[in-house]
């Protein structure tokens, strides 16, 4: 390979990285997860075919300008991304922030932590209902867990059994897992209960896995 | 985002606070091959610094974002180009809100209503006392899309030739000037700096009022052409020797001036 096109070639594979680290900047506002294939179509075609290094350059990139990660979810035969900070740090929420929407998804959250396993819909909306989070009657407000924060993968919202058994679970969704400590969870219930951590043995052995 | 001018970031000595300007520095380099910058730059509103990140590119990667859709961007365009058309650069809440009805895909007066709050809180619009106007991040985000789509709004200020979205027009050559440069100005000289008019704070009063009258009454052109011809008569009649007393006409004149020229475009 001639030098010209050597260098030609280095600057095809660097844009696409940028435009990929672009992209992936612009879209991660929402927290829908981005489909690979989207991702993919911001990469020159010369270096379509060699697109697991680009996104290797690509995650390095987010990680050092933006101390973002791109974290692969699998999602039956698509391959997903969802971006969530490297490290966890302090800042100032956003202002526009819904924070009704923010307790909502917390105390959500939290009742599947400690319950132990997924739950059933019905014991959620009465949950939320009795915590003051959202009235039992709010059918529309219930969108926000069946639909919004299903989309964002905080929770997965799943059909168990069959036929006339059957019934819609909440669990926690991959970017629950990736983004909140379960530790962190534990620690403020003891605290609102004035007790130690350790006091809820089954829930603190699942944050020692 | 946009944050405030605070403490600074500290170095890995604990002892040395790092400049903010060197760690904005810093980040631009960074971010710069993203087509990104953080700004340092004045909000005339509140008067206060502030801290601004922007992005530079308007294309089908910035377009893919999935905050709005597109109809709430047309709702925005409407918005600010309303706006800038306006003198006074502020429209009431019902104008604003009123604006979805020239929109063919229309979006609700309630679906306005919560857009026209977020925007407020994303500091892309300001609402004071239930006027609109532009916030400190569309002042610096649409610069270019201003000069572009709208060059006849755009004016330069006298003094910093940068542009002036929010500030003050001088009542006799109509020359705009940042609030905050006039101000800088009139601590040296008390005299406008484009026309060396002696400044008095009565004529921004009067100017402001005088705006108010001419959106308010139909009558007023008439009535004004009426006493400009018996002025005109009368001022070529006067000997005044009266320095102030002139000035004082010299401005009222101008200031009628103003508004009828404003009143005719």
């Amino acid at each position: 390979m001639s030098r010209q096109s050597q260098t030609e070639s280095t600057r095809l594979f660097d844009n696409s990285v940028r435009q990929c680290v672009r992209y992936v900047f612009c879209r991660e506002a929402d927290k829908i997860p981005i489909k690979r294939s989207e991702i993919l179509e911001q990469i020159a075609p010369e270096y379509r075919k060699k697109s697991k290094n680009v996104l290797v350059e690509v995650e390095k990139e987010l990680k050092r300008v933006y101390g973002y990660k791109l974290v692969e979810i699998k999602d039956k035969d698509k391959i997903l991304y969802i971006v969530v900070l490297d490290e966890a740090c302090e800042s100032p929420p956003s202002r526009t922030t819904d924070l009704l929407q923010k307790r909502i998804l917390s105390g959500a959250l939290t009742h599947i932590f400690m319950s132990g396993r997924p739950v059933k819909e019905d014991d959620m909306w009465s949950f939320l209902d009795k915590s003051g989070l959202l009235a039992e009657d709010n059918i529309s407000g219930r969108k926000l867990l069946t639909q919004q924060f299903t989309k964002q993968l905080y929770l997965s919202y799943s059909k168990m059994g069959e036929g006339e058994l059957a019934r819609y679970t909440f669990d926690w969704g991959p970017r629950a897992n990736h983004e909140l400590p379960k530790k962190f969870i534990l620690q403020k219930v003891a605290v609102a209960f004035g007790t130690d951590p350790a006091c809820w043995s089954e829930q603190y052995k699942r944050t020692l896995q | 985002m946009l944050i405030l001018i605070s403490s600074c970031g500290r170095s890995k000595k604990e002892s040395e606070p790092i400049l903010l300007k060197n760690c904005i520095q810093e980040i631009n380099d960074v971010i710069r091959p993203y087509q990104q910058s953080i700004k340092v730059t004045y909000n005339e509103s509140t008067n206060e610094e502030v801290v601004i990140f922007l992005t530079h590119a308007w294309d089908s990667i910035s377009e893919s974002q999935k905050i709005f859709t597109a109809k709430e961007l047309d709702y925005f365009r409407l918005l600010i180009e309303e706006i800038m058309s306006i003198d006074v650069r502020e429209i009431t809440g019902i104008h604003a809100i009123n604006l979805v009805n020239k929109m063919g895909q229309k979006i609700s007066m309630l679906q306005a209503e919560n857009l026209l709050a977020k925007w407020c809180k994303m500091y892309y619009l300001e609402k004071i006392q239930n006027k609109y106007r532009l916030g400190v991040r569309t002042i610096n985000e649409f610069e270019d899309y201003f000069e572009k789509y709208m060059p006849d709004v755009m004016k330069d200020c006298y003094i910093c030739k940068k542009n002036v979205f929010w500030g003050a027009n001088c009542i006799a050559c109509e020359k705009a000037i940042h609030t905050r440069c006039l101000n800088q100005y009139l601590e040296k000289i008390k005299k406008w700096p484009c026309c060396k008019l002696d400044f008095s704070p009565d004529q921004l009063k009067q100017l402001n009022e005088s705006q108010r009258m001419t959106q308010i009454t139909q009558t007023f052109e008439d009535t004004q052409s009426i006493e400009e011809r018996s002025e005109n008569s009368t001022a070529s009649n006067v000997e005044n020797d009266n320095t102030e007393e002139m000035e004082r006409s010299q401005n009222t004149d101008n200031i009628r001036r103003l508004s009828r020229k404003r009143k005719r475009e």
